[in-house]
C-alpha cells in the first residue's frame, strides 16, 4: 500500500479546527426558567466559564473526524500493487531522447496540453522504485545521446526518487543501446537476480537497441499515438536572383508529416532576436509526405554571419522540431587581401591580375601594416601576402609569396637557388589539380625545409620551392620566389593554380569556421590560432568556457537546439553564432513502432498497462466518506424523543446542601 | 372576585367535594370537623383509667360498677379546622401563581363552606405575609382577595416559610403548601417539623408542562428566574435523561414525604383542568 499523491494528506490538518469548533462554546439564545437548580445538578459539567469546555465524545465529532480521515486519504491516492518488480539489483533506463518531450496523448483541450512523456516516464519510474521488493536496490541511468548514470545503486528509495527527478529530456537523437550496454557493464558483476527495466516511448533512432542485451530486459513503453510535424532539413546558402540580379539567401527546408491528418503549415524565416519574418510560406503537408520548401530574401551588409530561425506554426505535440536555426551565409565575393611588405614594393601585379580576374572576389591591396592594423579582416577573407611572413597573419586562407630567409610559420626559408629546375609537384593537393609545371622557369628562389612533415608542393633538384603551411584552422601556401622572376604567370598553370587556392579559400568560407552543429554531438568550432579560450553562451543562457587548442574548440555538452554564441579574446577577438538543431526523423515520428527486440529476452509492456495492476482506494474511501456524511447528517437531523417522567425508572435524588436541622 | 377566581360550575363542583374534605388535625374551637384530640363532645371515642386530677364529672360509672375500676369516659371533641394556605409566591412561580392561586382558592372554598376556618399565608425568602384567617362562607371574599393580591417575586425559601407557620400556629391545622418545590433547601425536614407540630400537611406542586418534560432542543442559556443564574445547557437526550430524572427524582422525594406522614401530595399541570386535582385532593391522594 502506498499513497500516489500524499499531498492530499494535508486535510488531516483540519481535524484540529473541528476539534476547536467542538470544545468552543457557541453563543447561547437564554432561556428563563423557573429555576436552574435541577439543570445545575444534571449538567454540572456544562458550567466551566472558560471559552472551551471539556471534550467529550460525541458521534456526530466522531463521524466528521472520520469523514475528514477518509476524505484525505482519498486525497492522497493510496493504492495497493498488483505485483512487485522482483529484481535484487535494477537498472531503470529512461530514455531522454528528443521526442520523449512529446505530449504524452492528445489533448482533449490544447490550452491544457498534459503532460509530456517525460512526465509520464518519470511518474513509472517512481511508481517502480515503490514497487521494489525489499532489500534491492535500483540506479537510474539516462539515454540521451550519450548514456548518463544519473543515480548508481541505490537501496534509498527517496535518493533514487530525486535522481529520477532530475532526469531531464535532451534535444538530442537518443541511444538507448548505450545506456542498457552501461547498464549491462555496471550489472554484470554483481549476484543475485538482476533486471534492466527501459522506460522509453519507442522512437528510437536506432533499431536493435535491445538487441543482444545479457541481462532481462523489461521495456516499459510511454506515450499514445500522436501526430506532428516537424523540419527534417535545413541548409541556407547565398546565391543570385537570376531576375533581380542580386545576391540572395536561400533556405531549403524539408518539412516531414509524420501524422495521420494533412497539415497547413505557415513556414517563416526571421533573424535572429527579431520579430519581423523575412519570408513566409503557407504549405500543405499530407502523411507521410517530405516536402521540400525554399524561402529567400535578400541580405543587408549587416545581415551576414547572424542567426536565422525558421519555424512552423502553429506548433504541435513535439515543440522541439517545430523549429530550426541557421546563420547566414556570408556574401558571396570572397573577400581577398593584398598586402606587401611595405609601400615601396607594391604586390605584384600578376597576383592582382590573376585575382581580380575572378569576378567572384573582392580584392583590397595595401601594406601589411595597414593589413595588420585593420578591425574589418573577417575570418574567413584570403590574405595574400607578398615579401614578408608576419606571425600571426590575419583573415583565414593564407598565400604567402617570397617571404624574407628566416622561418615562416613553421617553414624555415633558407639560402636563395639560382635557377632551380622544377623536378615534381603534387599533383594529389587540391591546389596543385589539373596543371602542370613543365616548362616553366625560376630565375631565383628561397630553399623552403619544413620543420615537420609538411608536404611540399614544388620540388627542384636542391629542394623544395613551395610548400602547405596549413594549420589546423586555415590552408597556408608558401611560395618561396616571386612570380615575377619567373615565366609561370605567362603559363595557363599560373592562373589555375590561384583559382585552386582562391577556391579552396572560397570552399573554407563556406564551411564557415563551423558546420551546422547537432544537438548531442560535440560542436567544433575553428577560431583563429591566438585564440586560448572561448566562452560558450548555450541558449538556455548559461556559459562555459572551453579551452582553444591550435585554433580548435571543441565544445563537448551541446545537449540544446538553438543559437550558440561563442566570444573569444586576443589578437584576433571576435565572435560567431553557432546554430544547433536536431533534424531527426526518427525522434520526430511520434507513431508507435514496434522494438527490434530479441524474443524471450525483452518484454515490452505499455506503461500504463502495467499502471492498472495498482488498485487505487480512492473510490472506495469516497465512498466511505460518504456514509459517515450521511450517517452524520441523520444523527443530527433526527427527531429527538424527550424521555418521559412516566418511564424513569430509577429517579436520582435532587441533590441540596447539607440539611442541617 | 369569586367568578374570576373560581367559576359557576367550579363552585357546584367544590360544593359537593366540600363534604368529603377530611382534615386530620388538631385545633382549639368546636366545629363540624372532628378531632383526634379527645374533647367533650357526645361522641363517644374511648375509655381510659381515672388519673387522679381527672375531672370526677366524667368517670363512667356504670363500668365501675361492673369492674370495680374508675375509668373516664372520654369523648371526640368537635373542633373548628383552621386550612392554612401557603403559597409559593416566589419569582419562579411567576407562570404558575395562577394556578396555584386558584388550587388555593379552590380549597379555601371547601374550608370556608364547611364553617371553618381558612389562612392565606405568601412564602418567599422565607414568610413573606400573613393574611388574617377567614371564617364561614362570609369568608370568602376576603380569601380570595387575599390571594388576588399575591405577586411573585423574590426568591424561595420554603423551610423557613413553613418554620415561620409552625412558630406563629397556636394550634395546629391543616398546612396546606402550594408551590413548585424548586427549592434547594430542606423543605421536607421543616414539613416534617409541621408533621410533628399536629398539622396535617397537605403538598400541592404546581409545575409546567415544560419542567416535567422538556420540549426545547439545542444550544441555550438558562437564566433562574430567582437568582438571575446563568447556565449553558445543551439540551441533547442525555441532558434531558438526566433533567428528567432529577425532577422525578424531586417528585420522589416530596411522594416518599407524604407516604411516610400520611400526608396529601398532588402534582398539578398548569396545562390540566383543576376539577380532578381538587377530586385528588379532597380523597387525600398521592400522585
Amino acid at each position: 500500500m502506498e499513497l500516489l499523491a500524499p499531498r492530499g494528506l494535508w486535510m488531516l490538518g483540519l481535524l484540529a479546527p473541528l476539534v476547536v469548533l467542538y470544545i468552543l462554546k457557541i453563543r447561547r439564545q437564554r432561556r428563563r426558567v423557573s429555576s436552574t437548580w435541577l439543570w445545575s445538578t444534571a449538567q454540572r459539567d456544562l458550567m466551566a466559564r472558560s471559552p472551551f469546555k471539556k471534550l467529550v465524545p460525541q458521534l456526530p465529532l466522531l463521524l466528521q473526524a472520520l469523514v475528514l480521515a477518509a476524505l484525505a486519504f482519498a486525497l492522497a491516492r493510496p493504492a495497493s500493487r498488483g505485483r512487485e518488480l522482483t529484481g535484487d539489483h535494477v537498472a531503470i533506463v529512461i530514455d531522454a531522447s528528443a521526442s520523449m518531450s512529446a505530449l504524452a496523448e492528445v489533448p482533449a483541450d490544447p490550452a491544457q496540453p498534459g503532460p509530456t512523456r517525460m512526465d509520464l516516464a518519470r511518474s513509472v519510474a517512481r511508481d517502480l522504485v515503490s514497487a521494489l521488493t525489499p532489500g534491492s536496490d535500483a540506479m537510474v541511468l539516462e539515454a540521451g545521446r550519450e548514456a548518463r548514470v544519473v543515480s548508481p545503486l541505490d537501496r534509498d528509495r527517496r535518493r533514487v526518487r530525486e535522481a529520477i527527478d532530475r532526469t531531464a529530456v535532451r534535444d538530442v537523437e537518443g541511444d538507448l543501446a548505450a545506456a542498457v550496454a552501461l547498464a549491462v557493464d555496471r550489472l554484470k558483476q554483481l549476484g543475485g537476480e538482476r533486471r534492466i527495466v527501459v522506460i522509453t516511448d519507442g522512437a528510437l533512432a536506432r533499431a536493435g537497441a535491445l538487441a543482444g542485451v545479457a541481462l532481462p530486459v523489461e521495456v516499459l513503453t510511454v506515450g499514445a499515438r500522436i501526430d506532428n510535424a516537424a523540419i527534417v532539413r535545413v541548409d541556407v546558402r547565398s546565391g543570385t536572383d537570376a531576375v533581380a540580379k542580386r545576391e540572395q539567401v536561400q533556405a531549403f527546408l524539408v518539412v516531414g508529416n509524420f501524422g495521420a491528418q494533412p497539415r497547413d503549415l505557415f513556414v517563416t524565416m526571421r533573424q535572429e532576436g527579431a520579430s519581423d519574418v523575412l519570408a513566409s510560406r503557407r504549405v500543405l503537408v499530407q502523411p507521410g509526405e517530405r516536402l521540400p520548401v525554399v524561402l529567400t530574401f535578400y541580405p543587408a551588409p549587416g545581415d551576414y554571419r547572424r542567426g536565422l530561425m525558421l519555424d512552423i506554426a502553429p506548433h504541435d505535440a513535439m515543440p522541439v522540431d517545430d523549429t530550426v536555426y541557421a546563420r547566414v551565409p556570408a556574401g558571396e565575393k570572397l573577400p581577398v587581401f593584398l598586402a606587401s611588405s611595405d609601400a615601396s614594393k607594391p604586390v605584384s601585379p600578376w597576383l592582382e591580375r590573376a585575382l581580380v580576374s575572378d569576378p567572384m572576389t573582392e580584392v583590397r591591396a595595401g601594406t601589411l601594416a595597414a593589413l595588420t592594423a585593420a578591425k574589418d579582416v573577417p575570418l574567413d577573407a584570403f590574405v595574400v601576402i607578398e615579401g614578408a611572413c608576419p606571425d600571426h597573419p590575419p583573415g583565414g586562407d593564407l598565400l604567402i609569396v617570397n617571404p624574407p630567409a628566416g622561418r615562416c610559420l613553421g617553414t624555415l626559408v633558407g639560402r636563395t637557388l639560382e635557377q632551380p629546375l622544377i623536378t615534381s609537384w603534387e599533383n594529389s593537393d587540391a591546389r596543385m589539380r589539373f596543371l602542370t609545371l613543365d616548362g616553366v622557369h625560376v630565375a631565383k628562389a628561397s630553399a623552403l625545409k619544413p620543420d615537420g612533415t609538411t608536404q611540399e608542393l614544388i620540388r627542384t633538384q636542391e629542394g623544395a620551392i613551395a610548400t602547405d603551411i596549413s594549420t589546423p584552422t586555415r590552408a597556408g601556401t608558401l611560395l618561396g620566389f616571386d612570380v615575377g622572376e619567373t615565366d609561370w604567370p605567362l603559363k595557363a598553370s599560373f592562373v589555375l593554380f590561384m583559382r585552386n587556392v582562391v577556391e579552396l579559400a572560397r570552399t573554407h568560407r563556406a564551411h564557415g569556421m563551423a558546420g551546422p552543429a547537432r544537438a548531442g554531438e560535440p560542436m567544433r568550432v575553428t577560431l583563429p590560432a591566438s585564440a586560448t579560450q572561448v566562452e560558450v553562451e548555450a541558449p538556455s543562457g548559461e556559459k562555459a568556457s572551453v579551452p582553444v587548442k591550435n585554433g580548435l574548440a571543441v565544445v563537448p555538452d551541446v545537449q540544446r537546439v538553438g543559437f550558440y554564441h561563442l566570444t573569444w579574446q586576443g589578437p584576433q577577438a571576435g565572435t560567431i553564432v553557432v546554430p544547433t538543431n536536431l533534424t531527426s526523423e526518427a525522434e520526430s515520428d511520434l507513431q508507435p513502432r514496434t522494438l527490434d527486440a530479441q524474443p524471450g529476452q525483452v518484454q515490452v509492456t505499455p506503461a500504463a498497462a502495467r499502471t492498472e495492476a495498482h488498485h487505487e482506494w480512492t473510490w472506495i474511501l469516497a465512498l466511505v466518506a460518504l456514509a459517515f456524511v450521511l450517517a452524520d447528517v441523520w444523527y443530527l437531523t433526527r427527531e429527538v424523543r424527550a424521555p418521559q417522567l412516566a418511564d424513569v425508572a430509577r429517579p436520582r435524588a435532587p441533590e441540596r446542601p447539607a440539611q442541617a436541622g | 372576585v369569586i367568578t374570576e377566581i373560581l367559576s359557576p360550575d367550579f363552585l357546584r363542583e367544590l360544593e359537593v367535594l366540600r363534604r368529603r374534605l377530611e382534615v386530620r388535625a388538631r385545633s382549639g374551637a368546636s366545629g363540624e370537623h372532628t378531632a383526634r384530640r379527645r374533647g367533650g363532645s357526645a361522641e363517644f371515642q374511648e375509655h381510659r383509667a381515672y388519673a387522679p386530677g381527672d375531672d370526677l364529672r366524667r368517670i363512667d360509672w356504670a363500668a365501675y360498677a361492673r369492674t370495680g375500676e374508675p375509668v373516664l369516659k372520654l369523648f371526640r371533641a368537635e373542633e373548628d379546622v383552621v386550612v392554612r394556605l401557603l403559597c409559593d409566591a416566589s419569582a419562579s412561580m411567576q407562570d404558575k401563581l395562577d394556578v396555584a392561586r386558584r388550587v388555593a382558592a379552590a380549597i379555601g372554598y371547601m374550608t370556608l363552606a364547611g364553617s371553618e376556618r381558612a389562612q392565606v399565608l405568601v412564602a418567599g425568602e422565607g414568610l413573606r405575609r400573613q393574611h388574617a384567617p377567614a371564617r364561614g362562607r362570609d369568608g370568602v371574599p376576603t380569601l380570595l382577595r387575599s390571594l388576588a393580591s399575591m405577586e411573585s417575586h423574590g426568591a424561595t425559601d420554603l423551610a423557613r416559610a413553613v418554620d415561620a407557620v409552625i412558630e406563629r400556629s397556636k394550634r395546629a391545622g391543616m398546612l396546606t403548601v402550594v408551590s413548585d418545590f424548586f427549592d434547594p433547601g430542606p423543605v421536607t425536614r421543616a414539613l416534617g417539623r409541621a408533621v410533628q407540630a399536629g398539622h396535617d400537611v397537605a403538598l400541592v406542586q404546581v409545575v409546567s408542562p415544560d419542567e416535567v418534560e422538556p420540549s426545547f432542543e439545542g444550544d441555550w442559556e438558562l437564566e433562574d428566574a430567582e437568582t438571575g443564574a446563568l447556565l449553558q445547557v445543551t439540551m441533547d437526550a442525555a441532558a434531558l435523561q438526566a433533567y428528567v430524572l432529577r425532577f422525578a427524582g424531586l417528585c420522589e422525594e416530596l411522594r416518599a414525604f407524604a407516604r411516610r406522614h400520611r400526608a396529601v401530595y398532588l402534582r398539578v399541570r398548569t396545562d390540566e383542568p383543576l376539577e380532578p386535582a381538587v377530586r385528588r385532593f379532597v380523597s387525600r391522594s398521592i400522585d
